[in-house]
C-alpha cells in the first residue's frame, strides 16, 4: 500500500467498471471502480439490478401468500429468512409450533447453511483462480440438496415452514439419508482442508486481505460469519436463542484478525458444527405432529414485532406491523448482506484489484437478498 | 465488551421519557422509545457510544405523518432497541448518517420508496432506483389505504405522543 496516491496526475487515474454482468459479483451488481494503475481509489457499488420490491408484494396480500417471496431473496439459504417470518406471524397471532416441527425446522435450516457455505466455498476458490473446487462443492451440495427436495419440494426456493409448524412430515427415508450425508461430508471436510487451508497462494491471497475491526462492524450493522471471523462471537442462535437451539450443543467459531483468511476458516468450521447440530437433532426429535391447526383466516392483530434468526450470512430481522386484517400494514426485510455489502466503499479503499476480488468474494454476497 | 443496560436505558431517557421494556419475547425487541426529531441524532449518537450496531431503518406510512424506526442491537449482551420517532411536517428528518456510516444506504433506500428527506445525509441520491424512477414512492400508500396511527398502535401504555411532533400536526 503506497500512501498519497490521490495526489498523483490525474490522467493516471481511470474509471473501471466491474458488472453489472460479471463473474465476480455474483449476480447483478455493479461496482465502479475509480483506479490509479493496479490500486483501488474508490469504489461505488450499484444496486437495484434485481429489485423486485418484495416489501409492497407482502403488503399487498394476505400473509401466508408471501411465504414463497421469503425464499427468493437469499436464494441460497431461504430457511432462515423463512423462520424470520413465520416466527413474526407466530408471534402476533400466538399460534404454538409443536416441539417435532421446531426440530424439523432447525435440521433442514442447518442442511441450508452448509448447502449455502459449500456454493461460498466453491464461488470463493473461483474467484481467486482456483477452478477445481466448485466442481467437488457441488457435488456435495447435490447430495445434501436431493435431501432437502424429497423434504421441501424444491432444489433451491425451498418453501416448507409454515406458521404452526412445517406443511409436511418427513418420510421414513429421510434419517439414514442426512446420517449418510453428514458422514459423507465429514470425510470431505479433510480433503478440502489438506486441498485449501494451507494452500500457499490461497494464503497469499487471503491472509491480511480486507481486516474488518470492531468499530466497523458496529457502524455498518455487520453479521455473520463476516463479523465473526473478526473475533466477534455474535450469533443469533447463542444471542437470542430460538426454536431448539438452547438445547442443542454447538460452537460459535471466530477468527482473530478480521482478514478474508479468518471468515474462511468460520464458515469451514460453521458448517462442521452445523452437522453437530444436525446430529444432536436427529437423536433428541421427538415424535408428534408437525402442525398446529391453524384457521384458514387468521388475522394479525394491530401493533408490530420482529423477529431475528441467523442466516447464512448473518442477522436476518423481519419487522411485521399489522393492522387487524390478513394482510400486513408494513413488512419490512432485514437481510444481511445488505449491511455487509454497504461497508465495502470503506473497507476497499487503497487496495490491489486482485485483493478487492478476494474481499468481495469473502464477503459472501447474495445480491437478489440485497436488491430485494 | 458486555453492554451495561441499565446505563444505556439511563441514556436513552436522556434523550426521551417516552421509553418502555416490553416484555422479553413478546415482540422481538426489548427497549422501545419515542423520539422527537431533533433528539434522533443525541439518540443515535448514545447508541454508538454503547456500541450497539445499526440493524436497520424503516419508515411506516401511518396518517398524519410517517413514522421511521430503527432498530439496534448489541454484539455481546441480548438487547433490541426499537427507536420511533415521526417525520417533520415538511416531510424531514435528521439523518444518523455521520454517527452510523451504514445509515448512508438505509436512508437512501427510505427516500427511494417514501421520499423522506434525510438532513444532512452526505449524499441522498437514489440506491435502489434508476434515475429515471426515482420519483416512484413505491411503499406509500394511497389516500384510502392510510391508517391512522392509533390504528397500528392502539394501546401504547405510559406513552405519550413526543412534543414538538404536535406542532407539526
Amino acid at each position: 500500500m503506497q500512501a498519497g496516491k490521490k495526489n498523483k496526475p490525474i490522467h493516471y487515474r481511470y474509471f473501471l467498471n466491474m458488472g453489472p454482468q460479471h463473474p465476480s459479483t455474483h449476480g447483478v451488481l455493479r461496482v465502479v471502480i475509480g483506479m490509479y494503475g493496479e490500486y483501488v481509489l474508490s469504489i461505488e457499488p450499484i444496486i437495484g439490478y434485481g429489485h423486485r420490491m418484495h416489501e409492497k408484494m407482502g403488503e399487498s396480500r394476505p400473509w401466508q401468500a408471501f411465504l414463497p417471496n421469503t425464499a427468493r431473496m437469499d436464494y441460497a439459504c431461504a430457511l432462515p429468512h423463512q423462520h424470520a417470518y413465520v416466527r413474526a406471524i407466530e408471534r402476533m397471532t400466538g399460534v404454538a409450533v409443536p416441539e417435532r416441527a421446531e426440530y424439523l425446522r432447525v435440521i433442514t435450516t442447518e442442511l441450508n447453511r452448509v448447502v449455502s457455505h459449500l456454493l461460498w466455498l466453491g464461488a470463493f476458490l473461483l474467484d481467486l483462480g482456483a477452478f477445481t473446487p466448485i466442481l467437488y462443492t457441488f457435488d456435495d451440495r447435490e447430495h445434501i440438496l436431493d435431501i432437502l427436495e424429497n423434504v421441501t419440494g424444491s432444489r433451491l426456493t425451498h418453501c416448507y415452514f409454515r406458521a404452526g409448524g412445517v406443511v409436511q412430515d418427513v418420510d421414513d427415508s429421510f434419517e439414514p439419508a442426512v446420517r449418510a450425508c453428514i458422514k459423507r461430508m465429514r470425510s470431505r471436510f479433510e480433503m478440502y482442508d489438506k486441498l485449501v487451508t494451507k494452500n500457499i497462494i490461497f494464503i497469499k491471497r487471503t491472509k491480511d486481505i480486507g481486516i474488518i475491526d470492531r468499530d466497523m462492524a458496529v457502524r455498518y450493522g455487520v453479521t455473520g460469519p463476516v463479523l465473526r471471523g473478526s473475533g466477534i462471537a455474535h450469533d443469533i442462535r447463542k444471542a437470542e436463542p430460538y426454536s431448539v437451539y438452547p438445547e442443542l450443543d454447538f460452537d460459535v467459531p471466530t477468527g482473530q484478525n478480521g482478514d478474508c483468511y479468518d471468515r474462511y476458516l468460520v464458515r469451514v468450521e460453521e458448517m462442521r458444527q452445523s452437522l453437530r447440530i444436525i446430529e444432536q437433532a436427529l437423536e433428541r426429535m421427538p415424535g408428534g405432529d408437525v402442525r398446529t391447526k391453524t384457521p384458514k383466516k387468521l388475522n394479525l392483530p394491530p401493533g408490530d414485532v420482529t423477529s431475528t434468526t441467523e442466516g447464512a450470512r448473518g442477522d436476518v430481522t423481519y419487522y411485521v406491523a399489522g393492522d387487524g386484517t390478513e394482510t400486513p400494514y408494513r413488512l419490512k426485510v432485514r437481510s444481511p448482506c445488505f449491511s455487509n455489502l454497504s461497508l465495502l466503499e470503506e473497507l476497499c479503499e487503497d487496495m490491489l484489484l486482485a485483493d478487492l476480488i478476494a474481499t468481495m468474494g469473502s464477503l459472501d454476497l447474495v445480491i437478489p437478498e440485497v436488491d430485494r | 465488551m458486555a453492554l451495561d443496560t441499565g446505563r444505556l436505558v439511563t441514556d436513552i431517557r436522556a434523550c426521551s421519557q417516552n421509553v418502555a421494556e416490553p416484555q422479553p419475547g413478546a415482540c422481538g425487541y426489548t427497549i422501545e422509545v419515542h423520539l422527537s426529531p431533533d433528539q434522533v441524532q443525541e439518540c443515535a449518537r448514545s447508541m454508538y457510544d454503547h456500541g450497539m450496531y445499526l440493524v436497520f431503518i424503516t419508515a411506516v406510512h401511518v396518517s398524519p405523518v410517517p413514522e421511521v424506526l430503527y432498530q439496534f442491537a448489541h454484539f455481546d449482551t441480548p438487547c433490541r432497541v426499537l427507536v420511533r420517532t415521526s417525520v417533520q411536517s415538511d416531510g424531514k428528518l435528521p439523518s444518523i448518517a455521520p454517527v452510523y456510516r451504514g445509515a448512508d444506504w438505509h436512508e437512501r433506500e427510505i427516500h427511494d420508496f417514501y421520499g423522506i428527506v434525510f438532513e444532512g445525509h452526505p449524499h441522498l441520491k437514489p440506491l435502489i432506483f434508476a434515475r429515471e424512477d426515482r420519483k416512484m414512492r413505491p411503499l406509500l400508500k394511497r389516500d384510502e389505504l392510510v391508517k391512522e396511527r392509533s390504528a397500528l398502535w392502539p394501546d401504547e401504555t405510559g406513552l405519550t405522543a413526543p412534543e414538538s411532533d404536535d406542532a407539526g400536526r
